[in-house]
């Protein structure tokens, strides 16, 4: 809302510099977006909230700043009253389509220009002068925060000439021309304002080409009416037509407020147009029932965290607009007209603490019960995951949930959720994976890494439900499956979880031999493998690889601790085992078949591997032998030795000599 | 070999050496364990003679002597050489350290667990909440009923299946009421979407923490006090803030919150936009009808819900120019904490 400080001025006394009255405004009242100038105009740029619908007009602005500098209202504008000889026109309105419906009409109008003292402030609120008659329309309504609607009466009575108005819904398959020239085709959830041939204005939000006021007025049917809130913004926003007027009637207006506007408006069209009221018709509720909130000497300390005085209180309110009573347990508070959002209790406390003055409130430590908060599995698992990646040199990205359609070249759109409204075909269908978020990062530091570690701690989407996952890639590393699974053994050792690893069915983002399940004894919580080649080359990139686990899974088995393991206090023998070992042979299977082979086998390390381009795999163990009660001798070593010759063997072994 | 020989071949020896390394050879060799001497000692009870074993022994003990004094000597000298060397040499301490492979955290991860830890040492419990949820968690159940005009205040990314992409963290508050009792002390430290098209002060997936807390007596004042608490440890001990009057459906009353700008301190700056201050955060007491919508008695419970955004924080605190150096996985933005 853009209010001009002059046009404030108007109606309540400021001696104080506008960046002074914003600063206030914005301490107690509405948030202030900025100050401009406009044409030597100063103007206030207010951030208008839902709750506060009177503020959005200079008077409403103005009540606030009154009550906060303890002064008063200039002028004391009275509310329109139809003499009784007015003649009563014929309007027909259902009180849930308006609440409130005025309709007076203006006769032997005659135009001239717009004022400039009008036209200037209109431009500095923002708003386009387009004639005399739509102008003071306008113009009041920024004062007043009542919308106005000019109809030319004269082509209303050329269409129909018996001038009866109806509110209704629209009929199905009904259409109008409105102002701006376009066919609008509406909907029964729409209410018009019609005549007997059909709709001549969309209530609330325009009115119809053939009725249009110009400079040849000379009768207006002046609108003056409150609609049912949420039908005009929902017919606004359909036909894409939210504007000055049909944002005001989303809110809370007050018929007390529409006769007062209604008597001012009126004056005008006498003063500028030398118009004549003549007639004049009202349906609906023209009084509010008043009501009242309590508010309690207890809930008001309860909401501040002190005691405010009530007499204090009381005053804060009166300064408010708000009749206030005072009984033994409080105050009882009847809201100003204008003000739709006084409800409860909170409500009035909040107008009271706004005057009080937020910066008075003092902080308040917190007393309660203190009780157990348990150790947050989740939470400590991320911790250590991070900081164990990050530790092997892989940086923690985090991305967006969306697939891009680049990576939807990929993906069977079936299989993944989708938005009603994306914000572009960029951000359209929801992550199933990490893959291809991290597969994207990748791609994007390849021009100045040919070789890197990522990886992702986030929320994936895939269609049975979203989860927690921890995706990991390298790229352009040598032999990446392994240097990858290595990574995740250390994750699961930091776990003190026993990782396996097992055949996997085929996916096609994976090398199709490359490409493992990750469990901890029966329960799957992961994949990993080697980015299938192509899919590789699709993103630049070369050999990479992935996995990808269920976090909340994984942190779920975390376990914190394991036991100590004795250190063996006899000397160790170590000795290498070097043997062949073909690529469809296990070499987990066979190291713990060597294990097997003795309770004196303590320790197997993979000392040494080589692979060569045939796929030949030359393996050195180095084992460590020892006992927890004697020193070892070469006769006690050597039985043990030839079986576990036998045992790489038979497990498809060729020991190299 | 004779003992004359012996000794003859091990001063030679010694002369010889030209490190310590040597020296220590030679030592090994002649009067080490299965050295010379200890060889030519162990042959003396082979001697037929009694007179002559102890001449032999004497005369090899003395060589012995006489070795060890010109190992003791030559070791001197080459220590002296050796630490001329040492002193003389040169070594370019400036140049780089070899780096190791050293990854990192994301500065939102980093912090995460500086919130967390905050908020943890007085007592709230991390919890979660869908990312794809229903309206009435969204928005219904915090009184921000359908095609209601407040809904304004976000701009919401739907699903196909009617679920909303939540546009806040407030999702967690009647959830979490439903499932505790009071004293509910909760906070949640994650992800929430709005239709927004990227640029550098926008985006459509940003972050948010929001705490809640629910007891007997929960008031403005302390509404003061854990909202001064975080922002000092956060901005420093010197932050003032203030709180302006601002518009939640869920809280009532509602307040934004300011800090003043850690850069000018008030004076007004192109960082904080000539306005001295910053709006940090969001917060108010739970409305009574939200608390009923947990399950809460608002006549003997109140509440109240604190929160900020950290990407906007961090922007702030770090001088980040744009929000979406966060979400694109640059290694020039990771790299750098």
């Amino acid at each position: 809302m853009l209010i001009p400080y002059s046009w404030l001025k108007e109606f309540v006394n400021l001696r104080k510099p506008i960046e002074q009255v914003a600063a206030d405004l914005s301490l107690a009242v509405i948030g202030v977006a900025g100050i401009k100038k406009t044409g030597g105009e100063q103007v206030l740029d207010l951030d208008v909230t839902y709750n506060r619908g009177d503020l959005l007009s200079v008077v409403g602005v103005a009540r606030e700043l009154a009550a906060l500098y303890g002064t008063a209202i200039k002028g004391h504008p009275e509310k329109f009253q139809p003499p009784d000889s007015l003649s009563q026109l014929a309007v027909k309105n259902d009180v849930k389509l308006s609440k409130l419906y005025t309709l007076t009409k203006i006769s032997k109008l005659s135009y001239k220009i717009t004022p400039k003292q009008i036209s200037s402030r209109l431009d500095a609120a923002g708003m386009r002068s387009v004639n005399l008659w739509a102008d003071l329309t306008n113009y009041v309504m920024l004062e007043w925060g009542q919308p106005f609607h000019a109809f030319d009466a004269e082509k209303v009575a050329r269409r129909d000439s018996t001038l009866s108005i109806e509110i209704r819904p629209a009929k199905r398959g009904e259409k109008i021309k409105t102002l701006d020239g376009l066919d609008r085709q509406l909907s029964t959830e729409d209410i018009v304002i019609a005549d007997r041939r059909g709709p001549i204005a969309i209530a609330g939000v325009m009115g119809g080409e053939d009725t249009e006021v110009d400079e040849g007025t000379t009768e207006i049917l002046l609108e003056a009416a409150i609609f049912d809130p949420l039908s005009i913004r929902r017919t606004a926003r359909r036909l894409g037509l939210r504007s000055e007027a049909s944002s005001r009637f989303e809110h809370y207006l007050s018929p007390d407020n529409l006769y007062t506007s209604l008597n001012k408006i009126l004056k005008l069209y006498q003063v500028y147009g030398k118009g004549v009221v003549s007639g004049f018709a009202s349906v609906g509720e023209k009084n509010i029932e008043p009501y009242s909130v309590g508010l309690t000497h207890e809930k008001l300390a309860r909401v501040a965290g002190e005691a405010i005085p009530l007499l204090k209180a009381r005053a804060y309110l009166e300064r408010l607009g708000f009749k206030v009573m005072s009984s033994e347990k409080g105050l009882l508070c009847w809201p100003p007209h204008f003000r739709g959002d006084i409800r409860i209790p909170e409500d009035a406390a909040e107008e009271v603490l706004r005057l009080h003055g937020y910066e008075n409130i003092l902080a308040k430590p917190i007393q309660t019960t203190l009780e157990e908060v348990r150790e947050n599995k989740l939470e400590s698992g991320r911790d250590r995951t991070t900081s164990l990646l990050a530790d092997l040199g892989f940086s923690e990205a985090k991305t967006y949930p969306f697939v891009s359609t680049f990576s939807l070249m990929h993906l069977q759109t079936k299989k993944l959720l989708r938005l009603k409204n994306p914000i572009s075909i960029e951000a359209e269908y929801l992550r199933p994976s990490l893959l291809f978020s991290l597969l994207e990062v990748a791609k994007r530091n390849m021009a100045r890494r040919k070789e890197g570690r990522i990886f992702e701690l986030e929320k994936i989407y895939p269609k049975k439900g979203e989860n927690l996952a921890l995706g990991v890639l390298i790229w352009g590393e040598e032999n990446s499956f392994l240097t990858l699974k290595g990574v995740l053994e250390a994750l699961g050792d930091k776990a003190n979880l026993k990782l396996e690893f097992g055949h996997a069915k085929k996916e096609e983002f994976f090398h199709p031999v490359k490409f493992a399940e990750v469990r901890v004894g029966s329960e799957q919580i992961g994949i990993i493998g080697t980015v299938h080649p192509h899919l590789a080359r699709a993103f630049d990139l070369p050999e990479s690889a992935f996995f990808e686990i269920d976090f909340e899974r994984l942190a779920r088995l975390f376990q914190p601790w394991r036991a100590f393991e004795s250190i063996p206090t006899y000397p160790e023998i170590i000795e290498d085992y070097s043997f062949v070992l073909p690529q469809t042979r296990s070499l987990a299977d066979l190291i713990f078949e060597v294990r097997a082979a003795s309770p004196l086998v303590r320790e197997i390390e993979l000392k040494d591997r080589f692979e060569t381009k045939s796929g030949e795999r030359s393996i050195t163990l180095r084992i460590t032998f020892q006992s927890p009660e004697k020193s070892l001798s070469a006769e006690d070593v050597k039985p043990i030795r030839e079986k576990i010759n036998r045992v790489i063997q038979k497990s498809g072994g060729t020991i190299r000599s | 070999m004779n003992v004359i020989e012996a000794e003859a071949k091990a001063l030679e020896e010694i002369a010889r050496a030209s490190s310590l390394a040597d020296l220590e050879e030679v030592r090994l060799r002649h009067l080490g364990r299965n050295g010379v001497i200890n060889q030519l000692l162990s042959e003396i009870p082979e001697l037929p003679r009694q007179e002559d074993r102890k001449t032999a022994g004497g005369l090899i003990n003395s060589v012995k002597e006489k070795i060890g004094n010109a190992l003791e000597e030559k070791d001197r000298e080459l220590k002296k050489k050796d630490l001329k060397e040492i002193d003389r040499s040169s070594f370019d301490i400036t140049s780089p350290g070899i780096s190791p492979r050293v990854g990192s955290t994301h500065p939102l991860t980093q912090f995460r667990e500086f919130v967390r830890d905050t908020f943890s040492r007085l007592g709230f419990e991390e919890v979660y909440a869908p990312h794809l949820e229903e309206d009435e968690y969204n928005f219904g159940l915090l009184n921000i009923p359908p095609d209601h005009p407040s809904r304004d205040l976000w701009d919401t990314l739907y699903l196909e299946d009617g679920r909303a992409m939540r546009t806040h963290t407030s999702n967690m508050q009647v959830r979490e009421m439903r499932r505790r009792k009071p004293p509910i002390r909760v906070m949640t430290f994650d992800r929430c979407f709005r239709y927004e098209n990227l640029d550098p002060h926008h985006s459509h997936t940003f972050t948010q923490f929001e705490v809640l807390y629910v007891d007997k007596d929960v008031s403005m004042g302390q509404l003061r006090f854990l909202s001064d608490l975080f922002l000092k440890a956060v901005l420093g001990e010197k932050t003032r803030t203030r709180f302006r009057p601002k518009y939640y459906p869920f809280v009532e009353p509602g307040v934004g919150v300011d800090a003043l700008c850690p850069f000018c301190e008030g004076k007004g700056c192109r960082v904080c936009g000539m306005e001295g201050w910053f709006e940090i955060a969001g917060a108010g007491l739970v409305h009574p009808q939200v608390l009923r919508n947990g399950g809460i008695d608002p006549k003997v419970y109140s509440g109240l819900a604190w929160g900020f955004g950290p990407d906007r924080m961090l922007m702030i605190k770090l001088g980040i120019e744009d929000i979406r150096y966060f979400y694109e996985g640059d290694f020039r933005f990771l790299k750098q904490f």
